[in-house]
């Protein structure tokens, strides 16, 4: 029986990543928020270290996988204790309110568990490469460079960034083997491990029972697009965990400047090491947020820009570099030509996209958040980094079956279900953040500055 | 709840809630359209409830696990091109330890690549009798070969 020395492995991530867990942006938060943030750390640094020990020839073991990020992790995690963070902010959830949301998280989760552990929302694609590479990678103890550069291994993939197999890998290291039926069941974690800082997120812009509810909301929505998208053992929980995390880290934060930016830079990165989508994300994330700084007149953008860019972009070109070291094809391929787009097929992709958009849910995922959206009012100018990830991912997606040389509704209901979880997930958060949010704390305060309270 | 916590007035969180749990009612309902012992059925393959094809093939992978050596170098015979690519891709992975070699990739004839291979995986399908193969075991929807070294 190997799946248990597996969870254990998997749950043993955070640890690797503690350090994050003392960041001051993050310290003031509940013990499960930050443990999210130090399984974000443990992820990102996991992944690197794999790529840097294949690349130092280095035998993969679990000793030799964990100590470089443990041992960044709790020097960063010393160095970060020591400077302030702000009060802890304490609790005010209503009791209903908390146990409603709490027992209809609870039951979504379960509905996702016994899906996954059903076999019910395996991912195929996890037969045919993500776990392919995971356990091939963990046989030779390394990223098995020979097998991506092989001819007939194209089909795996081989640009894919390598976060996914090296996280599995390091379970099955644990275990002995792959343990092929388990390992979709931890997509529940990534999702589980997100929803307690996605609400101490959002409890930094509107009130507790508001943050509980739309997060809660997130949960319901994300495990039924997971399970209906068969996305069980493939990349999309991890990806989800890293771009919704990332988006609200960046909804939330207040105006004034020099307000840290450690977590949704450590996010960006870890989208992008899991999955090429993610670096898409990143890009369109970064835009919303400088659109949204420079809209809002907010001072400092561009270096307070500077680690949104420099994290994800360092993640990515580690990955690159780590390409041309190998003896691999450098970046990602395009599904042909970049110009050579089809319009004919736009109607097609518009038509198939919308009608695979349906969450599980017949559409009621995507309709209320947007429901909420429209009946806010709102200045849509704040929520700019969450709707220019939901713009640029549709825009990538069009963009990407254009260039199909054939009719792409075959690929277009295989994927959409899939790539369009993401950007469910801003739409979620921008549509709490519109109909519960507060303005800005530097706003409040200038506005209180310049006009006193009346008698 | 504190007033600087209050969201907007008559904005309620428990819309959200109400909408919530109506997401999963989704889920629920697809459940109990199917019958209990359905429900319980554990499977036996990761594919057994997303895909019945690729799962039968992952079945007859793991029933060849006992009749291949240490490191075994194979190739895969299938009815169809499509099957043979499926089999050939997960071969890859579930014996992390083996070297299958293509007899046809993404449907172009590689045979050149799969005669190279000392056994042979057949799925569904006889292999050709020029092929000169020794039986080593009959397996469900299938059997083991090795190639008989020519004389």
């Amino acid at each position: 029986m190997s799946w248990p020395a597996f969870l254990a492995a998997i749950l043993a991530l955070p640890l690797l990543g503690a350090g994050a867990a003392f960041h001051p942006s993050v310290r003031s938060e509940s013990l499960p928020a930050r443990i999210a943030a130090a399984l974000a750390l443990g992820v990102v640094g996991l992944t690197l270290t794999g790529l840097v020990w294949t690349w130092a020839s280095v035998r993969w073991s679990l000793a030799v996988l964990a100590a470089p990020p443990l041992a960044v992790s709790v020097l960063l995690g010393f160095f970060w204790a020591r400077r302030p963070a702000p009060p802890r902010r304490p609790g005010h959830t209503s009791r209903g309110i908390a146990l409603s949301a709490t027992a209809i998280a609870a039951l979504a989760l379960v509905l996702l568990f016994w899906t996954l552990v059903t076999g019910g929302a395996t991912s195929v694609d996890y037969l045919f490469f993500w776990g392919v590479k995971a356990a091939r990678f963990a046989a030779v103890r390394g990223i098995d460079t020979e097998l991506l550069r092989w001819k007939y291994f194209g089909h795996a993939v081989p640009d894919y960034p390598p976060s996914v197999p090296i996280l599995q890998a390091w379970g099955a290291l644990a275990a002995g083997r792959l343990p092929w039926r388990f390992v979709p069941v931890c997509s529940l974690l990534w999702i589980a491990a997100a929803a307690p800082l996605v609400r101490a997120l959002l409890r930094r812009r509107m009130g507790d029972d508001a943050a509980t509810a739309v997060a809660c909301f997130w949960v319901a929505a994300t495990t039924i697009t997971l399970a209906q998208s068969y996305s069980g053992g493939n990349a999309e929980a991890q990806l989800l965990f890293f771009e919704t995390l990332a988006v609200a880290a960046l909804l939330v934060e207040d105006a004034a400047a020099g307000v840290s930016r450690f977590l949704p830079a450590l996010m960006l990165a870890g989208a992008v090491l899991t999955k090429v989508e993610g670096a898409a994300a990143a890009t369109a994330i970064v835009a919303g947020t400088v659109l949204r700084d420079a809209l809002e007149r907010r001072r400092g953008i561009l270096r307070h820009a500077l680690p949104l860019v420099l994290a994800p972009a360092a993640a990515l070109l580690v990955w690159f570099a780590f390409q041309r070291h190998a003896g691999l094809a450098v970046g990602y391929r395009s599904h042909g030509p970049p110009l050579a787009v089809s319009v004919r097929f736009l109607p097609t992709v518009l038509g198939e996209g919308l009608r695979n958009l349906d969450a599980g849910t017949l559409w009621l995922s995507w309709a209320v958040p947007i429901a909420f959206l429209l009946a806010a009012r709102t200045d849509l100018r704040r929520l700019l980094p969450a709707l220019a990830l939901i713009a640029g991912l549709c825009g990538f997606l069009v963009f990407d079956y254009m260039h199909d040389a054939v009719d792409p509704s075959q690929r277009i209901g295989w994927t959409v279900p899939r790539v369009s979880q993401s950007a469910l997930a801003a739409c979620i958060l921008a549509a709490g953040l519109a109909w519960f949010g507060r303005e800005p704390r530097a706003r409040e305060v200038s506005a209180a500055t310049a006009s006193p309270p009346a008698q | 709840m504190t007033p600087a916590d209050a969201g907007p007035p008559g904005r309620s969180p428990r819309l959200w809630l109400i909408a919530a749990f109506a997401l999963c009612c989704f889920p629920i309902a697809a459940r109990t359209a199917h019958p209990l012992d359905e429900q319980l059925f554990v499977p036996v393959t990761p594919l057994d409830r997303t895909d019945g094809a690729r799962a039968e093939q992952w079945a007859f992978l793991e029933a060849c696990r006992a009749h291949l050596p240490p490191q075994p170098v194979f190739t895969i015979l299938a009815e169809d091109p499509d099957t043979a690519m499926a089999l050939f891709m997960m071969a890859i992975g579930a014996y992390p330890d083996s070297l299958p070699l293509p007899t046809t990739y993404y449907g172009n004839p590689t045979p050149e690549i799969g005669a190279q291979a000392p056994l042979v995986l057949a799925y569904r399908s006889p292999p050709p009798p020029e092929w000169n193969l020794r039986l080593i075991a009959r397996v469900r929807q299938g059997a083991v070969y090795a190639r008989v070294p020519a004389p």
